[in-house]
């Protein structure tokens, strides 16, 4: 007996630390270099700060962990675990969830939420309380940004641009266009830049025939457009590329074009460069990934996560691990709260004038 | 070969973790393989695929250890293994009833890597052919387990699936972000709804216990005929006559698998009330016989091979630990999609090898230690109990990452279950009306939405038509067989 124990634990040992070495260099893939190689190897570092050896809980206002907040939490996690000493652990808690941890939390730097614009567009659009806005938290250093967000439709419907679905609205004046949006996030909004747009230069008849399907994941969106729910969806150019690749099946082929910015490697014009505007400027609109603390956060905490954002920023590897994403990293001096601040600020009060002009998700939908 | 065995031992590791995750009620696979997911930054890709396939198959499997042992369904989609099996570890054949569910498992996992293997490309075009309308049918479809599940009392069996649909929809509706049926201090909390393991566990696990708590846990395996030596050994003869039930049963599982977004709750939920509407003898089922736990697990583990199938081809994940899995290849740099199987043979190779390796793994691991941990039902209640409700506590707790309201909704519904009881409601077909309500609205709405609010939808399109004639078949043979059965209690 007491020899089956010991060959048993010998056993599970050796399991466990072939596991935890992580001993497969000599593996076949040939996948070049990994994000997670780069990462993890950022991760032995010795940093220091106030939080070393303390763990962290960053959350996330996405319940995903295959979407662009948990791949950006999670990498910024990592790199900032290395700089500052402590365990850095993210958490998909979803939006309501993650703001009342912010809101509860004690302003000590040991919970952290790293969102994108969701954050303040769920406040705006009346999906959270008032007590969840940005005067109720402390904004951190920006991390990163995503302007990869875009418009899809099937191939065979022959839109590449935004110009193309305004021009087949123009075109059939029987026709209407669905739209396939999440309500209160980020595809809410500029669905409905769009949709002011054209009421502007093309006017309300044609506005009106552009109509709204609230809901659904990517997954559910994709499923619309090939059963063809839905005329055009809105999601990620890292989702929707392999969609348009010569030997795909017609059912699945599709176009993605109306990005919210420019994309690096990627074929795809930008709602401004199809020339939506918003109040007579040009409409961008990049997902801007931030961190946000509690409203009475340690000063000097804070400082310490400015100065290691910044440092980690200006990483080759981490600058080589985000654009492997197709993410955008940002300066040093960009990620400075105080830039940050008035960043978010600025953007927070161009979507409320934006909501303010824009017709109720009742109005888009019927 | 040196790469082979670190391949082995790694699936060997994945497998035995997801076995422990999926044994503790309240973890389930899912979470063994978001958990898992950081530690294979250090990896390539083939290790991870070998360590989170065994996570996957070893998590899905483990369910059924508490679900025959102690009546708690370790993961979702173990839910209808305690019908059949706890009644049997009662009648003091727990091992036996292990050795079936893992056999089935093994069956379920292979028929379903054979799916995967032969038919992918035929598989996918076959999934998109299923709108949204076909799958509200096919929920519906697995709803009408309800009337099946109720005999004798069918009426209070629908009303409480109805109840249970009710109770799903509270939280925040994704259409119009307005809330539903919550109060405004616990908004915040709420917005997903209750979350469905908390909901599982407090159930099952907390409701026996308070009404054990009440009768004074004077839990005994019961001594029947049965407890003889011979029929309570397992022997490949529990599977003589089980043939099509069994293979029946994992086509289901890996079909419901190939439908993205319908769950594997429903998969065993429907292999369940198909085994129980095609059976010999129908009023044995729940009462402990291996007809009916063969087919909730056969179905579980074929979701596993059917749910890789639209993630593979068409870039859909099949259920939610395949939506966790994306990750992995993220990380690495790859897409999957309708391309993936073209762009990266040696990559489809290796899940293919892995999966089987996987599911061989898994059989070993769980099928000769058992008969130690199936002398769990031989432990005194009193100090048993109090480990299982920490466990609970615990898996409640990790449900969001972390958020007390989830063990207050465990609790709670620890003490629905109890009144359930008391007044003779089934908490199970409540519990099935829970898991298939929010679908059920999802897909109800996408289908309206689509075809312009007319419900003519529903009745346009053959497949439905199909999927209509079973549900009508479906429940006119509940409605005879509870007829049928208060008229044998009446003589």
């Amino acid at each position: 007996m007491k020899k089956s124990v010991t060959r048993a634990v010998a056993w599970v040992t050796a399991v466990a630390m072939l596991a935890l070495t992580g001993c497969s260099g000599s593996s076949s893939s040939g996948s070049s270099q990994s994000t997670g190689e780069t990462a993890a190897a950022a991760a032995e570092g010795n940093g220091t700060s106030s939080l070393k050896g303390q763990n962290v809980r960053v959350v996330i206002g996405s319940t995903s962990t295959s979407g662009d907040s948990y791949m950006i939490a999670d990498l910024v996690t990592r790199y900032l675990s290395a700089e500052m000493g402590f365990n850095g652990k993210v958490d998909a808690i979803g939006n309501a969830s993650a703001l009342d941890e912010i809101k509860n939390a004690k302003g000590d730097g040991k919970t952290v939420m790293m969102f994108h614009d969701m954050t303040f567009l769920s406040v705006l659009f009346g999906s959270v309380d008032e007590q969840y806005s940005l005067d109720n938290m402390t904004i951190g250093p920006r991390i990163g940004q995503n302007p990869g967000a875009c418009f899809g439709a099937a191939a065979e419907d022959n839109f590449n641009s935004l110009n193309d679905t305004t021009q087949y609205l123009i075109d059939h004046p029987d026709e209407t266009l669905s739209f396939n949006i999440e309500a209160g996030a980020t595809s809410h909004l500029a669905f409905v830049a769009y949709y002011l747009w054209v009421k502007e230069t093309q006017g309300e008849e044609v506005a009106s025939r552009i109509k709204a399907i609230v809901g659904g994941t990517t997954a559910e969106k994709l499923q619309r457009l090939w059963d063809r729910n839905a005329d055009v969806i809105y999601g990620d150019t890292s989702s929707f590329e392999q969609y348009t690749q010569d030997g795909v099946e017609d059912q699945l082929k599709m176009t993605m074009f109306g990005s919210c910015g420019e994309v690096d490697g990627v074929d795809i014009t930008s709602m401004a460069a199809d020339g939506v505007t918003f109040n007579g400027e040009p409409f961008e609109f990049a997902k801007d990934f931030c961190m946000y603390f509690p409203k009475d956060m340690d000063a000097d905490v804070l400082a310490e996560y400015e100065a290691a954002m910044k440092k980690v920023t200006e990483d080759p590897n981490f600058q080589s691990d985000m654009a492997a994403l197709y993410y955008n990293t940002l300066s040093a001096d960009e990620v400075g709260v105080e830039a940050s601040r008035d960043f978010i600020y600025a953007k927070n009060e161009m979507c409320k004038d934006l909501i303010g002009q824009a017709p109720s998700l009742d109005e888009l939908t019927q | 070969m040196m790469v082979f065995v670190t391949h082995l031992l790694i699936a060997l590791l994945g497998v035995v973790a997801g076995i422990v995750f999926g044994a503790i009620p309240g973890m389930t696979a899912t979470m063994a393989v978001a958990v898992f997911l950081p530690m294979t930054y250090a990896y390539d890709l083939d290790t991870a695929l070998f360590l989170l396939l065994g996570l996957y198959v070893g998590g899905i499997s483990g369910g059924l250890v508490p679900a025959i042992l102690i009546n708690i369904p370790g993961t979702p989609s173990t839910i209808t293994t305690p019908f059949d099996g706890y009644p049997m570890a009662k009648r003091g054949e727990g091992e036996r009833a292990l050795k079936i569910g893992i056999t089935a498992s093994l069956v379920g996992g292979l028929i379903s890597h054979l799916c995967l293997w032969l038919f992918t490309p035929l598989l996918s075009s076959a999934a998109l052919k299923f709108s949204s309308v076909e799958k509200f049918l096919i929920i519906l479809f697995a709803l009408t387990v309800i009337a099946a599940l109720s005999k004798g009392q069918m009426l209070r069996g629908i009303f409480a699936g109805f109840l249970g649909v009710l109770t799903s929809l509270c939280g925040m509706f994704s259409v119009n972000n307005a809330y539903r049926m919550v109060p405004g201090f616990l908004k915040a909390k709420m917005q997903d709804g209750f979350q469905l393991l908390p909901v599982l566990i407090g159930l099952f696990a907390i409701a026996q216990i308070f009404q054990e708590a009440e009768e004074g846990m004077r839990f005994k395996v019961e001594k029947t005929e049965n407890e003889n030596k011979e029929a309570s050994v397992f022997s490949l003869k529990d599977f003589k006559g089980q043939g099509v039930n069994l293979i029946r049963s994992s086509l289901i599982g890996t079909f419901m698998g190939i439908l993205p977004g319908v769950g594997g709750s429903a998969a065993s939920i429907l292999a369940y009330a198909q085994a129980k509407n095609f059976s010999k003898h129908p009023e044995k089922m729940g009462t402990g016989v291996a007809e009916g736990l063969i087919a909730s697990e056969s179905s579980n583990n074929g979701l596993t091979g059917g749910a890789l199938i639209p993630l593979l081809s068409l870039g859909i994940p099949g259920d939610s630990t395949t939506a966790v899995l994306i990750s992995a290849f993220m990380l690495q740099g790859i897409q999957v999609g309708p391309l993936f199987i073209t762009q990266h043979p040696d990559t489809w190779n290796t899940i293919l090898i892995a999966l089987l390796v996987c599911n061989i793994l898994m059989f070993l691991c769980m099928f000769y230690p058992i008969k130690w941990s199936s002398k769990i039902i031989y432990i005194p209640r009193q100090r048993l109990y109090p480990i299982i409700i920490m466990i609970c506590i615990v898996g409640a707790y990790a449900t969001k990452n972390g958020r007390i309201f989830d063990v207050w909704t465990l609790l709670a519904f620890g003490l629905v279950g109890y009144i359930f009881g008391k007044i003779k409601i089934p908490a199970s077909c409540y519990l099935i009306g829970f898991i298939l309500g929010s679908d059920l609205e999802n897909y109800f709405i996408q289908s309206i939405s689509a075809s312009n609010g007319s419900l003519m939808v529903f009745f346009t399109r053959p497949i439905g038509w199909v999927i209509w004639v079973l549900i009508f078949a479906s429940i006119a043979y509940a409605i005879m067989d509870d007829r049928k059965s208060k008229k044998k209690a009446l003589s």
